[in-house]
């Protein structure tokens, strides 16, 4: 028996497509992906760190200014003057003793050493 | 012939993305790499920023590091009038301001209201200049907790800005000085270290996106701002103190027109302390009259009178026309030289006495009769070796030269004149440091009040060094001098009211009535002074302290050597130097 041959077949819907992309074009395609991606990724990285960067600035300028405003406030506060209306304000009364009521200790029994020596010109020196 | 067909149009469409792409890319690619593009530069100059960067003024402190003027950063309180006026908030938001700000709430809204219809005008109304951190945090929280919050953005900010402070007010205000708002140094060592203080600014370059933030990547600092170096003084706060509250004290008392006073370390020429009044609340500057701001101990040239006998009999024992055991005939009260009298003060009627009793008595008849012997040039070398009639430089501005005429104009009684310190013209800088010279056995130093100054960085970019300018006396001549101006603070002396107790002191007093141009010589306005020095036996420190047309006690013995008094007591205590053994018996071999 002969087999019959089926004269309407369908013709098949399915397209084959044989596209090759092009050697020199993938060569130049993919770096420049690979560039692009890593374009992006620094500039936000950058940006990322630029904003830390200004966090941290406007952190050691607010430091900065706090020092500031306390040193403001110590050298105020340690002003004799401000001493004094402290000390008047609690109803004290301080003066530097009376020499009778100060020993000053020396190596050689020279009371000149005690001032030669003393911390205060020191510090002058 | 189909599948031809297809393949075309794919391979077609393949072409048409590609080149879209492409055009892409080259578009990116033209962006990025900055090719000529007609708006590229307009776009990148739009974007581009040039901030300066605002260095810190350096700071100005004691030697001991106790702060005297700093910069810190305060805020300005800034309306936009027009915006308030919109949401009609002005009466709560005045209402809400005022107390803040220490303001007049009708003074406000009158303000405000007055600024607002000019629409076109200035929207930019300063409310309060330099206002503190803690009131600005309370103001924003009164600002949300209240309900002002229809209030639209930015009718209500605050701006930064620098403020130069001075914590201790008007202690040592004339030394410190002040620097104006633009930051300039205008007096004292904000104006002489000004160069140092000021510091460099920066630059830096960067670009702001739409919204006007800054794109952070594209920052460049062409250059970092250098702060202002620190300037340390020789100046203690203790001991300005000291001498401003002694001083202070007597000044009201005698209603003076002025008073000022230093102290100065004699061995390296270091001011301790320099205090003139009247002075000035240096964060008030704006305020002080000229008589305020005037610092009296540098700019003002007076006749020192009797203190000057110290410096002449120095002299004269120096060029041995005169040795300290010699008797001069006082002439019993006056003496005629010259055509014209000159007369002793009371008219006392010395008779014969030793060249340390005419100092200890302060006679004027003794004390020319002794110079008259060096004659007019060598006296006039001797002051001018001493350093009058010319600026010491002690690294403050505006320094007086005082006045001495060269010995060649002269006239014949000068001599008589210039020795007892009338005839010539000093400040108190120049006469304290020549104490300090006898003092330091003959070595003039240069006084100066700046101890180091340190750059931010740490280094030194000025270091006080002690520089002796002259040696007008040799050491045993200075030493001699040493003691006969003890003598002066001894009982029967001019200056006894200086002496303190457990201490000998070396001193002269001066009383020199006033010389006022057109007018002459008025009695009863005087200038009295008293500069010494102590202790008298291994001198520490010199003090001179005077006192400008008092009323009332008007001699330096009876109202300036009091003053030296307390100074010299409370220094001495804080010093810590001890008192000398003082046997009354040893003095006699004193003259």
């Amino acid at each position: 028996m002969v087999k019959r041959k089926r004269k309407n077949k369908r013709k098949s819907t399915k397209v084959e497509v044989n596209f090759h992309v092009p050697a020199f074009l993938a060569i130049i395609l993919i770096p420049t992906l690979i560039i692009g991606v890593m374009w992006i990724m620094a500039g936000v990285r950058c940006n990322a760190l630029g904003r830390k960067i200004y966090v941290l600035e406007k952190q050691r300028e607010e430091y900065v200014k706090q020092r500031e405003n306390e040193q403001n406030r110590w050298a105020n506060l340690t002003a004799p003057a401000s001493f004094q209306k402290i000390l008047k304000d609690h109803g004290l009364e301080m003066s530097r003793p009376d020499e009778n009521n100060i020993v000053r200790v020396s190596n050689s029994g020279d009371t000149r050493v005690a001032f030669n020596d003393s911390k205060k010109w020191a510090f002058y020196e | 012939m189909s599948k031809r067909r297809g393949t075309k149009k794919i391979i077609f469409v393949a072409i048409l993305v590609s080149l879209a792409f492409a055009g892409v890319f080259a578009r990116l690619l033209f962006l990025h790499l900055k090719f000529s593009d007609p708006f590229q530069e307009t776009l990148q100059e739009s974007r581009k920023v040039t901030l300066k960067l605002e260095p810190r003024r350096g700071r100005i402190m004691d030697r001991q590091g106790n702060i005297f003027a700093l910069d810190v950063r305060l805020y300005h309180v800034i309306l936009d009038p027009l915006r308030i006026l919109d949401a009609s908030k002005v009466n709560e938001l005045s209402n809400l301001l005022a107390p803040l700000l220490d303001l007049n709430a009708n003074e406000i809204e009158q303000e405000i209201l007055r600024r607002a219809p000019n629409r076109s005008g200035n929207r930019y109304y300063r409310l309060k200049k330099y206002v503190s951190d803690e009131t600005v945090s309370k103001l924003r929280e009164a600002l949300k907790a209240t309900e002002l919050s229809g209030l639209p953005r930015n009718s209500v900010y605050f701006e930064e800005a620098f403020k130069r402070l001075y914590p201790k007010d008007s202690l040592m205000s004339h030394v410190v000085g002040y620097s104006n708002d633009n930051g300039f140094g205008c007096a004292g060592v904000e104006l002489t270290w000004n160069n140092l203080l000021t510091g460099t600014a920066g630059e830096m370059n960067t670009e702001v996106d739409g919204r006007n933030c800054e794109i952070y990547s594209r920052r460049e600092v062409i250059k970092d701002p250098v702060n202002g170096a620190d300037v340390y003084l020789t100046l203690d706060q203790e001991l300005q103190f000291i001498t401003e509250t002694a001083l202070y004290e007597s000044y009201v008392k005698s209603k003076a027109k002025g008073a000022f006073a230093i102290i100065q370390r004699v061995r390296t020429g270091e001011i301790l302390a320099m205090a003139s009044f009247p002075n000035y609340d240096l964060n008030n500057y704006g305020k002080a009259t000229t008589a305020q701001l005037r610092n009296r101990a540098l700019y003002d040239i007076y006749e020192p009178g009797s203190t000057m006998k110290s410096v002449s009999i120095a002299s004269a024992i120096n060029h041995g026309v005169v040795v300290p055991e010699e008797i001069i005939d006082c002439e019993a009260g006056v003496w005629y030289y010259a055509g014209r009298s000159l007369e002793e003060y009371r008219r006392h009627n010395y008779g014969e006495l030793s060249v340390g009793d005419i100092l200890k008595k302060s006679s004027n008849i003794g004390t020319a009769k002794i110079v008259i012997r060096m004659g007019d040039r060598k006296l006039d070398e001797y002051l001018r070796a001493f350093n009058f009639a010319s600026r010491l430089n002690c690294g403050l501005e505006g320094e007086a030269t005082g006045l001495l005429n060269p010995y060649s104009k002269w006239k014949p009684i000068d001599i008589t004149r210039i020795c007892i310190g009338h005839s010539i013209s000093v400040t108190a800088l120049q006469m304290v440091n020549a104490m300090s010279c006898i003092a330091n056995e003959g070595r003039l130093m240069r006084p100066t009040v700046v101890h180091k100054v340190v750059k931010p960085d740490g280094t030194v970019a000025h270091q006080f060094r002690p520089e002796i300018i002259g040696r007008p006396i040799r050491p045993d001549v200075a030493r001699t001098m040493w003691r006969l101006m003890s003598r002066v603070t001894e009982p029967g002396g001019t200056g006894t009211t200086a002496k303190v107790p457990g201490y000998k002191i070396a001193g002269k007093s001066g009383t020199a009535t006033k010389h006022f141009e057109r007018v002459g010589y008025i009695l009863g306005k005087n200038m009295a002074s008293f500069a010494g020095f102590l202790p008298a036996d291994n001198p520490e420190i010199s003090i001179i302290v005077v006192v400008d047309e008092p009323v009332g006690v008007r001699t330096g013995g009876a109202l300036s050597g009091p003053i030296f008094k307390k100074i010299a007591e409370q220094t001495m205590k804080y010093l810590g130097i001890p008192p000398m053994e003082f046997n009354e018996d040893t003095q006699s071999h004193l003259l």
